[in-house]
């Protein structure tokens, strides 16, 4: 009986572990579920050990403070030990370290919000020789150690800030330059103005201040699985479903931040609303939004995400907005049925010595909601009938900026050029390994092509492109692909429907070749290379040090029949001998080299009044070449509409000014007359 | 769309094939007084083939001249619970001498005659390994049938190999017997199944790839369409080149004509026939698509070219409706006509011939 009270104390002491307490915070539940859900399915589940707990933390506290103005070294190192055994913790029913990260980023954005008030009352000192350090490397700059580091990185930031503001404004060189002291007070309070409402919008987000902090922690969390695993809060799911559910309904408008952090028109849907209105122009700053019930909504202090939000939960509204002259002007607008673009237009004949076809997938859409849904394959089928209709003797498949889409609708695609056969491997933790064949045994079209690509196909598009390339079925033409072989699902956090719970995107799967190689992280490698000169600034798959390795196929890869080979080294060297002596890959090799120096050189720039437009205008004028150089339409080939498109666009004239845009861009597209090129000397090598 | 007449013979392929070979091999005890336990213990297996020919038999004989599916069935089941029978029996056996190759390669074929008659390829072939290879169910059923077989083949000739090295080694002498009626029966038949079979495949590749091109049609998949009409017309070709190859049977050419006019209107199909219907799916999406453009319209905003433009629209859509709906009616009318000459022919060919 001697025992029994510390027995009993002993028992007590293991309640809390036992049971989760009552009132944890749901983001605490959404934590064990969701490293619960990613053990059970993610390819390759992450032990939570020390060091992956470490990098939890570090990666956490960046993406809530990606500039480093919020968060001292000291902050991160205070908050450490909290943070060792998260992953017993959250068995355990509980998360009191992200707890005590979020009241510490409570307390210091309001401490950053205090600061800047004071920055209000006193000019910075912009003799003092100050140097911001731009790099485009990964390794950003150190954190602040302490409040008075931090407090000297806010001070450059914020001169950095009002001497942009001083740089755009003067821009239109036809107004005469304003002195840079007569402008600073306004230039900075408008800079500080914009940097308080960033603030205050995390602040008072409209999740809730926890909430918003927690799905960030939750979506990094993610993200160390992998890069495409993600999460998605109840509250963006339901965002998002409201978007698709008034996709068809709209005024017309797409929205997007400046450069000053205003939000402007960036596009008017042509026939829309908006574009009917002939009052709205891309460009115009909104100012506030007057609802139905007379309610006056001031902008200064919204982002883009809550603008969007606003406007798709009213049919009439009335928006001011600021027009370019700086003139004030208040537009009442309806919400209607905005046609959705057909991608009708996206195929074209193009003549020149021969007549080729051309097709350009922009994504690989199909209806998510219904299975048995008729995707873009589909479309595509049915576009390149139409092409045959026509004689073409040759197919260019454009995949460039295609991040892809739905996997099915990849095979589809392939399978309308491959006869049968398996298209591509996959293997899954649980479930092995499994060819992916195409659906239907038999070819639309069999005749020469080429596939488009470049830096930015992705998933889908690389799918498609290597299980082409492997086949010898097209040449591939452009620049190395991004680089992602992986599938994935997506999946609610709790088995019930309730309404507060979040969703994560899990990658189950992983694509290998069929020879049991990957492009995972290495792309798939174009067989006649062309220079792109924005490659160097394009985001890539082996950028991200949580990919996936790019290792092969444990046991080989699968049997399948290839056609014979292709004249590729010809093929190559033709394209290379026109490059030499071209004129504007020339000059697009030149802004290549420009760009990679760019991203390899940091920028260092004065912040001093005399020297800053002067440096911001070198660093633009960089930029500005590439445009130039691809003004000129193609004396190689015009392009047009086949039969069917043509009879369309004959009655409507919106569509038939989009498709004359569109034309008018690809024949002055230095990519496609190179691939017309390859294609000719495709057709006369292998004679057919 | 029909469904194929299920033909249980089409199954038998050449299962009895391998036991045929077996029943020609009688084994007889020599006058050496020291060789006649051998002999015996031979016979003894020998003598466990004739319910199984006699089961096989009955089995092939219903199938071959019965329309009585259940009577069929029945047979089919009589012979597999025979052959379990016997695989009991013969494990049972003792090994002669501590020689046990005799009983187990007799029960090793028994075994898979077993799982080849229940269709329990599992059993015998890597079914994952086989429809991984395979473009569809139907490809990796009929692929697993064949390993199946080949393996049933492989066993039958390690037995027969085994009852010579038995006999050898035991100093039996083997002395081939006359064919008992049933073995004769058994192997004219298997000669009637095997020319069927060979036939009746090319006339089922093509059957089933129309299937899908229908599939497609009900599913508006264009795509798939015009897949499927361009495979349709190859193996057309491909069907008829090779019925071109093959010898009447026995001085009738009924069955390679049922499948050559089979094959004739499959290559009708997807050459004229299939691209009036898909062409009738993309004069309805060009149809829609004008449609929807000038309903937007305000009437007062629609000049004539746009009426003239909707107006070729309607005529090229009505005329493709009209070309829809009598290409359908004609290929029906065919279909069910060849279909059913195909049937009749089947089986009066194996009327005929199976004895």
């Amino acid at each position: 009986m001697k025992t029994f009270p510390c027995l009993l104390l002993y028992l007590l002491s293991l309640l809390p572990l036992a049971a989760p307490a009552q009132n944890e915070p749901q983001y605490c539940r959404e934590t064990r579920r969701l490293l619960s859900l990613f053990n059970e399915r993610h390819y390759s589940p992450m032990t939570l050990d020390s060091a992956a707990t470490q990098r939890v933390l570090l990666t956490y506290i960046d993406a809530l403070d990606p500039d480093r103005l919020i968060f001292t070294q000291q902050d991160i190192d205070e908050l450490a030990p909290a943070w060792y055994g998260l992953s017993d913790q959250v068995r355990a029913g509980g998360c009191a370290c992200l707890s005590v990260s979020i009241d510490r980023y409570r307390a210091r954005l309001g401490d950053a919000r205090q600061r800047l008030d004071s920055y209000v009352q006193q000019a910075p000192d912009y003799t003092q020789a100050d140097t911001l350090r731009f790099s485009m490397q990964a390794l950003a700059r150190p954190r602040a150690a302490d409040d008075a580091a931090l407090d000297r990185y806010w001070q450059r930031w914020f001169k950095y800030k009002t001497l942009l503001r001083y740089y755009y404004q003067q821009q239109p060189s036809d107004t005469p330059a304003t002195a840079f002291a007569d402008l600073e007070p306004t230039l900075r309070r408008q800079a500080l103005t914009r940097e308080q409402c960033r603030i205050d919008q995390v602040l008072g987000h409209p999740m809730g201040f926890e909430a918003y902090a927690a799905s960030v922690f939750l979506k990094n969390l993610s993200e160390q699985f992998d890069p495409h695993s993600a999460y998605f809060s109840a509250y963006e799911k339901d965002r998002f479903e409201s978007s698709l559910a008034t996709e068809a309904l709209s005024f017309g408008i797409e929205l997007d931040e400046n450069r000053y952090g205003d939000i402007e028109i960036g596009r008017l849907t042509p026939g829309g609303p908006a574009w009917r209105s002939k009052e709205l122009h891309k460009g115009d700053v909104l100012i506030d939004i007057r609802l139905p019930d007379g309610q006056v909504v001031e902008l200064d202090c919204q982002d883009l995400d809550a603008i969007e939000d606003l406007l798709s939960r009213h049919d009439r509204l009335s928006l001011t907005v600021r027009k370019q002259s700086g003139r004030f002007q208040q537009v009442a607008l309806a919400r209607e049925q905005v046609a959705v673009t057909e991608n009708i237009i996206n195929s074209l004949v193009l003549e020149g010595d021969r007549r080729l076809g051309y097709i350009h997938l922009p994504g690989f859409y199909t209806d998510w909601e219904d299975e048995r849904a008729l995707g873009c394959a589909n479309d595509v089928a049915k576009e390149l009938f139409r092409l045959r209709q026509e004689g073409i003797e040759g197919l260019i498949i454009d995949l460039r900026y295609n991040g892809g889409g739905a996997m099915t609708e990849a095979l589809q695609l392939a399978g309308i050029f491959i006869d049968e056969g398996p298209l591509c491997v996959m293997q899954q933790r649980k479930e092995g390994i499994r060819s992916l064949k195409d659906a239907n045994r038999g070819t639309i079209y069999d005749g020469p092509m080429i596939v488009l690509v470049n830096g930015l196909s992705a998933s889908a598009s690389e799918i498609f492109a290597a299980a082409m390339q492997d086949y010898r079925r097209a040449v591939i033409v452009g620049t190395p692909t991004y680089g992602k072989a992986s599938g994935q699902v997506v999946l609610p956090l709790t088995a019930s429907s309730a309404a507060t719970s979040g969703f994560v995107k899990v990658s189950v799967s992983r694509f290998y070749r069929l020879d049991g190689s990957t492009h995972q992280r290495q792309g798939v490698q174009p067989d006649v290379l062309l220079p792109d000169a924005l490659a160097p600034f394009m985001p890539a798959e082996a950028d991200d040090a949580t990919a996936f390795p790019g290792d092969s196929m444990a046991g080989g890869g699968r049997p399948f029949q290839p056609l014979p080979p292709l004249p590729l080294d010809a093929l190559a060297a033709r394209s290379g001998q026109r490059l030499d002596t071209s004129a504007r890959f020339g000059a697009i090799r030149m802004q290549y080299e420009d760009a990679l120096r760019l991203v390899q050189t940091d920028l260092d720039l004065q912040l001093a009044a005399a020297s800053f437009p002067a440096d911001m205008q070198r660093i633009e004028q960089r930029f500005r070449r590439s445009d130039e150089a691809q003004t000129a339409p193609s004396p190689v080939f015009t392009a047009r509409n086949h039969r069917t498109a043509a009879a369309i666009l004959a009655i409507d004239p919106l569509l038939a000014g989009q498709n004359q845009s569109l034309i008018d861009k690809l024949t002055r597209d230095p990519y496609l007359e190179e691939a017309c090129f390859i294609l000719n000397d495709l057709i006369v090598l292998t004679g057919q | 769309m029909l469904a194929i007449k299920h033909n249980p013979m089409y199954r038998q392929l050449t299962c009895w094939l391998a036991v045929a070979l077996l029943v020609l091999v009688q084994t007889s005890a020599t006058a050496q007084e020291t060789f006649a336990h051998a002999g015996e213990y031979m016979t003894r297996f020998s003598e466990l083939y004739e319910p199984f020919a006699a089961d096989m038999w009955a089995y092939m004989s219903a199938s071959a001249h019965s329309n009585n599916a259940q009577k069929i069935e029945k047979r089919r089941e009589e012979l597999i619970r025979t052959v379990y029978d016997i695989r009991k029996q013969v494990r049972s056996q003792p090994v002669w001498k501590g020689d046990a190759g005799l009983r187990d390669s007799t029960a090793s074929f028994f075994n898979l005659c077993y799982f080849v008659l229940k269709e329990d390829y599992a059993r015998i072939v890597n079914l994952e390994a086989i429809a991984e290879q395979s473009y569809d169910l139907m490809e990796a059923y009929l692929a697993a049938k064949e390993q199946a077989y080949d393996q049933l083949n492989e066993a039958s000739a390690r037995l027969q190999a085994e009852q010579y090295r038995f006999a050898d080694t035991h100093r039996v002498q083997l002395v081939e017997s006359e064919k008992s009626k049933n073995a004769e029966r058994i192997e004219a038949a298997s000669q009637v199944i095997a020319y069927y079979n060979r036939v009746f495949l090319i006339y089922f590749k093509a059957f089933k790839q129309e299937a899908y091109l229908t599939e497609a049609v009900n599913s508006g998949d264009v795509n798939a369409m015009l897949q499927n009409q361009n495979t349709l017309a190859r193996l057309a070709a491909e069907g008829m080149a090779t019925l071109d190859t093959m010898p009447d049977f026995a001085g009738d050419g009924s069955l390679k004509e049922a499948c050559l006019q089979q094959l004739l209107f499959f290559r009708e199909e997807a050459s004229d026939k299939a691209p009036m219907i898909i062409d009738y799916f993309l004069q309805k999406e060009t149809f829609e698509r004008i449609k929807a453009v000038l309903d937007k319209k305000p009437t007062q905003e629609r000049t004539q070219e746009d009426i003239d433009g909707y107006n070729a629209a309607v005529n090229a859509y009505n005329a493709a409706v009209a070309a829809y709906n009598s290409t359908n009616e004609e290929l029906n009318k065919s279909r069910t006509a060849l279909y059913n000459a195909w049937n009749k022919t089947s089986t009066l060919f194996m009327d005929k011939h199976v004895p």
